[in-house]
């Protein structure tokens, strides 16, 4: 069985193939580790909450070993209600870096950006609920916080 | 009596071996009346197995869009280049994928397929899985979360099987991961 990934280590997909069908794999642009034994109709992770860790591979690691679970991210946010008026200031924490920040306000993004300081600060013009997205492929599980401004 | 067992030299000068079905001649039948002939190819597999494709994000909220948003692409090569296209025969299965409401980019989408397409959830309320194409509420949960959401099943895939000669390439939509079972012929 072959677990397929993107570049970060994202997991595209899972095949079934003996030892050699690899190179065949690479000949079609996809990168892989190979999961001797296993087959793809039993794929006993989650596809989705799982990632290759695109690191330990290219360090020689056994391909096993490559694969990973996803962590939870845990945001903090000093206060969930701030005025608005631009004035009042929330601060959310425990952003890794590089991760994108999104900031939705009914269904509709209002921002994105990528953030390597590890918070953001949000205040508010409109009297709203402002969604902040946080997603940091292929690590971690995305979360939000919201903050009302009033 | 119905003469249906022929081997040797048949009506045409071919050599050859023919069992035709019942109530027809073997001299004269066509192929479609053979029950056997050795004229007939049997196709052999290529390449037989199962694949795991993961949808990919997509949607208004890019990274964070619903799965299957985006079209996926994924190639599938057999090990080996043939001298033209073989048939490829695939079976595709969606599960189910839980879809929070109360989530700002998920309700929107999903209230404006719902609008669309979907009646009004009620309690208990179940709908058959549609695992071929569309979308579907399989089963909705009121009251799930705060007063104002609930929690609901959404399975959906759509996939196309493009057959090349080295390989073949699915393109697939999915709301969760699709397992898809193929099988690659070939006629000699």
């Amino acid at each position: 069985m072959y677990v397929l990934h993107k570049d970060d280590g994202s997991i595209v997909g899972v095949v079934t193939g003996d030892k050699h069908y690899g190179a065949d794999l690479t000949r079609v642009g996809h990168q892989w580790i190979y999961l001797a034994s296993e087959d793809a109709s039993a794929v006993s992770f989650d596809t989705m909450t799982t990632y290759v860790d695109v690191e330990r591979k290219a360090a020689g690691a056994p391909h096993l070993e490559c694969l990973r679970s996803m962590e939870p991210l845990t945001l903090t946010v000093d206060k969930t209600e701030i005025d608005a008026g631009g004035e009042d200031v929330a601060h959310i924490a425990g952003i890794p870096a590089g991760a994108t920040v999104q900031v939705v306000v009914d269904g509709q993004m209002e921002f994105q950006d990528v953030v390597d300081d590890g918070e953001i600060e949000l205040s508010a013009a409109d009297a709203t609920v402002y969604e902040v997205i946080v997603s940091s492929a292929p690590k971690y599980l995305s979360a939000s916080v919201q903050v009302v401004a009033r | 009596m119905t003469w249906r067992v022929l081997r040797g030299r048949r009506e045409d000068g071919s050599m050859g071996f023919d069992i035709s079905k019942p109530g027809y001649d073997v001299r004269y039948a066509d192929k479609m009346h053979m029950a056997f002939s050795s004229d007939l190819k049997i196709p052999k597999v290529v390449k037989a197995g199962t694949a795991t494709i993961n949808p990919t994000n997509g949607g208004f909220v890019k990274s964070y869009g619903l799965p299957g948003g985006d079209q996926t692409v994924f190639p599938v090569p057999y090990g080996q280049t043939l001298p033209f296209c073989p048939v490829v025969v695939a079976v595709g299965k969606c599960d189910h994928w839980l879809v929070p409401l109360n989530t700002l980019g998920n309700r929107n989408i999903i209230t404006g397929l719902w609008g669309k397409y979907i009646t009004p959830i009620y309690e208990n309320f179940v709908m058959p899985g549609d695992l071929t194409y569309g979308t579907n509420l399989n089963h909705a949960t009121p009251g799930y979360g705060d007063a104002n959401s609930v929690m609901v099943g959404w399975a959906a895939c759509a996939f196309l099987i493009e057959a090349r000669t080295d390989q073949f390439i699915v393109r697939f939509n999915g709301s969760s991961p699709m397992t898809l079972k193929y099988l690659v012929l070939r006629y000699p």
